[in-house]
């Protein structure tokens, strides 16, 4: 225990101290262990030092705070809007009264806007990283040999082409499709089976709604073909109550290729196509 | 003249099972839209040898047979129990193995051919976990029908 004298000693000292400009924490710091109450009651009516009233330093965004919360904000906005932290907002404006309820639907519409924010920036990222492992694959076929161009045009006949049924039976090479890159490498494939170019009849088929001229020019185009192997053109009627998904812009319809005088051709691509897929029952 | 064109093709080399069987894919396969992203394989068709070529693909592919699913679509008023063995049997899995099957209306109005003793409805085969093998197919498909024809040797 210190005894009265040194107290008052202390005192003074605190005093003298506090005159010369120092704040309450460095007498202490210069004193040594004090306790709160005595130097607080030795310090009573000194004037704290003009300096240990500068602001704080978030004032600013203190203030900004509050009329935020005042104007209805959430924390979370708050947060966003100044880039301070969330407890440094709960200090700042628990006081104020807390903003009404937000209804579900309003909660609804924010989720939205988020999903929104969220997928405007990770769908191009998910596409082009889709678009890469494609790309990758694509790279790896490389040119292909006369061969295999015949054994996959001959599948892509199975699969889309005019087949003979037990209930009909046509021997006759018709192929219909609606994308470019398939009718393509038909054509590709008919070079290589040996037809030629002339012996080629095209007929679009098309809704009557979509732009018929423009998707003329794009088979005509895609087909280099002459105007006149192009019959005519199968107009399909267009449904207001379906909700076809094939219009706009990138719709051209369907274009068929028959090839002329093509029994024996039919028969050679049957032939292919069976054992290309019977090739599959054997073991390996 | 159809078994000697078949004749000329003999064995096939696993790149030309890639090939052929993207391209079959391409046809008949489910494909992902601009307006449906849907990247999940699954091939559908009645024709057997098409499916047993599809599932020697798969093969190809490096995918097991354990992450296939097997689902027929017949009509109601066609044999169910016969077209299910049948296709177990195409594709040499247990008959139980089988998801719940699509059973099709029939409309007495439509004169629908190939409805006979030979008729088995369709299979579709599904493969789980299959975006990478769909993007896969997606990018084969699209090379070989963009390849260029390698001049001859």
């Amino acid at each position: 225990m210190r005894n009265l004298r040194e107290l008052d000693d202390l005192r003074e000292q605190a005093v003298a101290l506090r005159r010369a400009g120092m704040s309450v924490r460095q007498i202490k710091q210069v004193l040594g262990p004090i306790g709160n109450r005595a130097l607080s009651d030795a310090l009573r009516g000194e004037p704290p030092p003009e300096w240990t009233r500068r602001p704080n330093a978030k004032d600013d965004l203190r203030a900004k705070a509050r009329e935020l919360r005042q104007q209805g904000l959430d924390y979370e906005e708050i947060v966003a809007q100044l880039g301070v932290s969330k407890s440094s907002v709960s200090l700042w404006v628990r006081d104020l009264p807390r903003p009404p309820r937000v209804f579900p639907e309003e909660c609804a519409k924010r989720a939205a806007e988020r999903m929104h924010r969220y997928w405007s920036a990770e769908r191009p990222v998910r596409a082009a990283r889709r678009a890469a492992a494609s790309a990758a694959a694509t790279a790896s076929i490389g040119a292909l040999t006369d061969r295999e161009i015949v054994i996959a045009g001959a599948i892509a006949y199975w699969c889309e082409g005019t087949k003979n049924k037990p209930h009909r039976r046509a021997d006759r090479v018709t192929f219909a499709n609606s994308d470019p890159e398939l009718i393509s490498f038909f054509l590709l494939f008919l070079d290589i089976a040996g037809v030629p170019r002339a012996d080629l009849a095209f007929q679009l088929q098309i809704h009557e709604t979509a732009d018929v001229e423009s998707a003329k020019r794009f088979w005509l185009t895609l087909t280099g073909a002459r105007p006149e192997q192009f019959g005519k053109i199968s107009l399909k009627r267009h449904n207001p109550l379906t909700t076809r998904k094939n219009i706009g812009d990138g719709y051209h319809g369907c274009l068929r290729v028959d090839v002329k005088r093509s029994c024996e051709l039919y028969r050679k691509i049957a032939g292919w196509a069976s054992a290309v897929t019977s090739d599959a029952e054997a073991p390996d | 003249m159809s078994a000697a064109a078949a004749a000329q093709v003999g064995e096939l080399t696993g790149r030309e099972v890639i090939i052929a069987g993207a391209l079959a894919y391409w046809c008949e396969g489910a494909k992902s839209k601009p307006y449906r992203i849907d990247e999940q394989v699954r091939f559908a068709n009645s024709d057997p040898a098409l499916i047993r070529f599809f599932l020697r693909f798969l093969d190809q592919a490096g995918v097991p047979r354990q992450r296939l699913r097997y689902c027929v679509y017949i009509h109601e008023s066609a044999d169910l129990e016969a077209a299910t063995s049948y296709w177990a049997s195409v594709t040499a899995t247990a008959p139980d193995q089988f998801l719940r099957p699509v059973i099709k209306h029939h409309t007495p109005r439509t004169s629908r051919q190939g409805y006979n003793a030979d008729y088995h409805g369709c299979l579709r085969v599904s493969v789980t976990k299959s975006s990478e093998l769909y993007r896969q197919i997606s990018g084969w498909a699209h090379g070989v029908m963009t390849a260029k024809r390698l001049g001859p040797e």
